[in-house]
């Protein structure tokens, strides 16, 4: 054997050097470093992006239906769709392996399941129909041809084919709608094509045999088993195993317990020859039954789309060329349970959500970096139901409009609300003027590169006719904050701040800064922001004359240190005149901390115009829960109106001290994001509230009713003219 | 927030540097995705998103080792890429009867190496855990590491990997493998 072990050695050290690396390699990383890092950056600030309401930007219907100069009417909104039962929380995998429980609601990982780096790239992960956000038991399988299989208090490893296959492993695995049984496909003893093994769950384990067993027929080797149906219980129990050939055709296989073990009992016909399947999932009314609602995902002439359809035959189909891009259709994989779905393509994965009846929102981004993932089942026996046929027309669901429904939080959207005041918002690369003449983009960030909007704020003092808007912008981890004058219908100056008024400028913050902010003065006369970096956390503020800067070096520009006392970085919301004399402000910041409350920083401004800060910041707790706030609003009043908290359900509007004082109103699921950056803007409006979410492009104008608008288009940022 | 931010700003600045690591690693990084893979092109896919995926923990700082998680790295991919071929394979025999319907190997490297033919026959674990005990001299217990599996695995693959290869180079006669044989 030394022989033949030097041979191999030789081999393989002369067939190395046949290959040399080329130049493009270096080319190629280049690309997706840049690619992963732009992600990176993106899904801070941008991630979850809806795009496709800018159409709703060119409707024209805007136009002469505002009812006086200083309203404008919301054109025809875009219906949000309530949204039905969607899971709170997925089991996710990265792209290191590791294996997490992620809170959908904040995007935060709950806690790690599993390191499942040995495996390799993840091929498909399933959760238990019986899994709770408590008790997860999941099983996955990657390119390794392993099965990792975790249940309460166990990790395993386990091979469907490693002793029976020479080439070949498992690489689709599903779990029984009971959560009974775990079965994998992988190659058979013989090779002659491949076969359905099964074995029991953790949690049914004991007692039985925990052994693999092949229970089918020998396939092909294309088919892939994407879901489980029926009960698996008791003898003579049937159940349904549903496979995918590698033609997009979708096959069931008949299942029934024999000896307490699923046998397969027949293949069943083909099905789906409408759509080519490239992957497919069920949803139950409740744990052992048979899935009352199927989504597939399916490669359409156009593109791939969702396609979801009820038990009682309802069809919606959702394009996601668009949101998908130009991706690999052999790399796109669905997980679907109740009214969401999670379509992925490897890199990036998608929340796809409907109201229950097939109306379905836009799809939210999750963080970048989770390769693969599966929705835990919120159907469980004594959970919410919501496939409910008897609920369910028989008519088309995409025909037929959503009627509204109160209870739920995500509704009703109403149309034709009025908007008590000119605003500005900002988009990716747009920012809009929201003004009697309808929507107008003010100014257009170029295409090339990574710029995006961030924030906009406008200077106190603007009208329409005469605004002045300074944004904060970013491409590529630079930053810079604008000027942008809108005067008689024009652009006037849409210019980055020069030196040495720019963001970082002074270096006081460190290395890798970024800025939080801007806020203007109550007066208009000067604008502040945030920087964090590798030094101390800094406050600048910088003078305004018409531009950023005075040339008076008392108030041209100024830094401070800012205690945050080992607080994670403050976001500044609002600057206010405050009852303690015309000198006495203070600058207002929300923390993405697990602290109930906001920050109050008080800022004199002396006798020269310049600004003291005493440092004698403070954090101002309201005392009705310990929900994290993370916007504070008062339409220019010392005494904050509106609080923005982010609860347990999603983000909810307190109105702290108007009319309704107490009232809390939940918001739209649309505002949440899917990353777990939780940073949302909050901008009083007349008796109301602007909301945007800068995850999800969602924005939305709440009434002193409580009634949530959606603006159209974008918003990831809102301000108003006053 | 503030700690993302700085991360990603800090990726911003690194690319010199993780040039760099690049320059160190790739062709030897190349080399081990082709003898796992027999397909230069695809090789350079491999490694191309094995540094991708290297690149992110490295700028976390988290990689002490960049030459084992890069090999790791390839190990995974390539594990990627045969699975794709494997199902490509499959498709073909369904379209044309056999499998000539796709040809992966290099031919020209393949043609006048019998025993990297038998390597290359053997199945995908086996030639992976081959390749990396004779070609990287990684020991059992490394290989076990990169291949996510047990010691015992490896010692089992490597084992029938040697056997199935005896057998394919004594049916082809062109090898005498044994310790007191001759050459070629």
């Amino acid at each position: 054997m030394e022989r033949m072990e030097q041979l191999i050695r030789e081999s393989l050290e002369a067939r190395a050097h046949d290959v040399e690396p080329t130049p493009a390699l270096w080319l190629e990383v280049d690309r997706r470093v840049a690619r992963r890092r732009r992600f990176q950056v993106v899904s801070w600030s941008l991630a979850g992006v809806t795009a496709v309401l800018a159409a709703v930007l060119a409707v024209p219907a805007i136009v002469g239906l505002f009812t006086g100069p200083d309203t404008i009417e919301i054109p025809p909104l875009d219906r949000t769709p309530a949204a039905g039962v969607v899971s709170t929380h997925v089991v996710a995998i990265d792209a290191e392996g590791t294996v997490s429980l992620v809170d959908l609601r904040t995007g935060e990982t709950v806690r790690e399941l599993a390191d499942a780096a040995g495996l390799g790239a993840p091929l498909d992960v399933v959760v238990s129909p019986t899994a709770t956000a408590e008790v997860v038991e999941f099983a996955a399988v990657s390119t390794s041809g392993e099965v990792l299989i975790v249940g309460p208090e166990s990790e395993e490893w386990g091979n469907a084919g490693e002793d029976r296959a020479q080439d070949g492993f498992a690489w689709s695995v599903s779990v029984s709608a009971d959560g009974r049984w775990v079965a994998t496909t992988s190659p058979t003893a013989e090779s002659d094509g491949s076969t359905v093994s099964l074995r029991p769950m953790p949690s049914h384990a004991i007692g039985a045999d925990p052994g693999w067993r092949e229970v089918g027929p020998v396939m092909d080797p294309a088919h892939r088993l994407v879901a489980w149906t029926g009960a698996t219980a008791d003898e003579g129990d049937r159940s349904t195993l549903w496979l995918v050939t590698g033609d997009g055709l979708l096959l069931s296989q008949v299942v029934e317990v024999t000896d307490g073990v699923p046998t397969s009992v027949e293949l069943g016909a083909r099905e789906e020859e409408r759509w080519r399947v490239l992957d497919a999932a069920t949803s139950f009314v409740q744990a052992g039954a048979d899935g009352e609602a199927s989504y597939l995902l399916a490669d359409a002439a156009a593109g791939p789309e969702l396609v979801w359809r009820s038990a009682t035959g309802s069809v919606a189909t959702v394009d996601l060329a668009r949101t998908l891009g130009d991706v690999d259709v052999a790399d796109l994989w669905l997980d679907a349970k109740q009214d969401g779905a999670l379509v992925g393509d490897g890199e990036r994965t998608w929340l796809v959500a409907h109201d229950g009846r097939g109306a379905f929102a836009e799809p939210i981004a999750l963080a970048d970096g989770f390769v693969r993932a599966a929705m835990l089942d919120v159907a469980r026996p004594g959970g919410p139901v919501t496939d409910d046929p008897t609920e369910d027309p028989a008519d088309d669901p995409a025909a037929a409009p959503v009627e509204p429904d109160p209870a739920q939080p995500d509704g009703p959207v109403v149309e034709g609300a009025t908007l008590p005041a000119p605003i500005v918002t900002v988009s990716a690369r747009q920012l809009t003027l929201h003004g009697p003449d309808g929507p107008q983009v003010i100014a257009e960030l170029a295409v090339e590169g990574e710029s995006r909007f961030i924030s906009a704020r406008v200077r106190p003092g603007s009208t329409i006719d005469d605004l002045t808007v300074v944004a904060l912008t970013t491409a590529e981890g630079m930053w810079d904050l604008r000027t942008v004058r809108w005067v008689g219908g024009e652009l006037t100056v849409f210019e980055p701040f020069p030196e040495p008024h720019i963001p970082g400028w002074g270096g006081a913050a460190g290395e890798g800064m970024s800025p939080q902010g801007p806020v203007w003065s109550p007066d208009g006369d000067r604008l502040a922001w945030f920087e964090f970096g590798t030094g101390p956390a800094t406050m600048r503020v910088v003078g305004w004359d018409d531009g950023p800067g005075t040339g008076d070096p008392a108030t041209d520009n100024a830094s401070f240190e800012l205690d945050t006392r080992g607080q994670v970085p403050l976001i500044p919301v609002e600057w206010v005149a405050t009852p303690g004399g015309p000198s006495a402000t203070e600058l207002r910041a929300v923390a993405l901390d697990s602290n109930e409350g906001w920050y109050a920083l008080p800022v004199d401004v002396q006798g020269d115009g310049a600004v003291a800060v005493d440092g004698s910041g403070f954090r101002v707790e309201p005392g009705d829960g310990t929900d994290l706030v993370v916007g504070v609003a008062d339409a220019g009043r010392s005494e904050v109106r509106w609080l923005l908290q982010l609860t347990f359900g999603g983000p909810v509007l307190v109105d702290a001290a108007g009319p309704q004082q107490g009232r809390r109103t939940e918001l739209p699921t649309a505002l949440m994001p899917g990353d777990g950056l939780t940073q949302l803007s909050l901008r009083a409006i007349g008796d109301g509230a602007l909301v945007a979410s800068p995850h999800t492009g969602a924005g939305y104008y709440v009434t002193s009713e409580g009634e949530a608008n959606r603006l159209p288009g974008e918003v990831f940022d809102a301000d108003v003219i006053r | 927030m503030g700690v993302d931010v700085l991360a990603m700003v800090r990726a911003g600045t690194d690319s010199d540097s993780f040039a760099a690591v690049f320059n160190a690693h790739h062709r030897q990084a190349v080399r081990l995705a082709y003898l796992l893979t027999s397909d230069p092109h695809q090789a350079e896919d491999v490694v191309a998103e094995a540094f991708a995926k290297v690149y992110v923990r490295w700028q976390r700082g988290d990689v002490r080792d960049v030459g084992a998680y890069l090999r790791r790295a390839v190990a995974n991919e390539a594990n990627s890429k045969l699975r794709r071929r494997y199902l490509e394979r499959a498709q073909a025999q369904r379209r044309a009867g056999d499998d000539r319907g796709v040809r992966t190997v290099d031919d020209s490297a393949a043609d006048h190496d019998q025993v990297w033919q038998a390597i290359q026959r053997l199945p995908d674990r086996q030639r992976k855990a081959v390749v990396l005990r004779y070609y990287e001299d990684l020991s059992e217990v490394e290989t076990a590491e990169i291949l996510g599996c047990s010691v015992g695995t490896v010692k089992s693959q490597v084992s029938r990997g040697l056997a199935r290869m005896q057998e394919l180079l004594a049916a082809s006669g062109g090898v005498a493998t044994s310790s007191e044989g001759g050459g070629y």
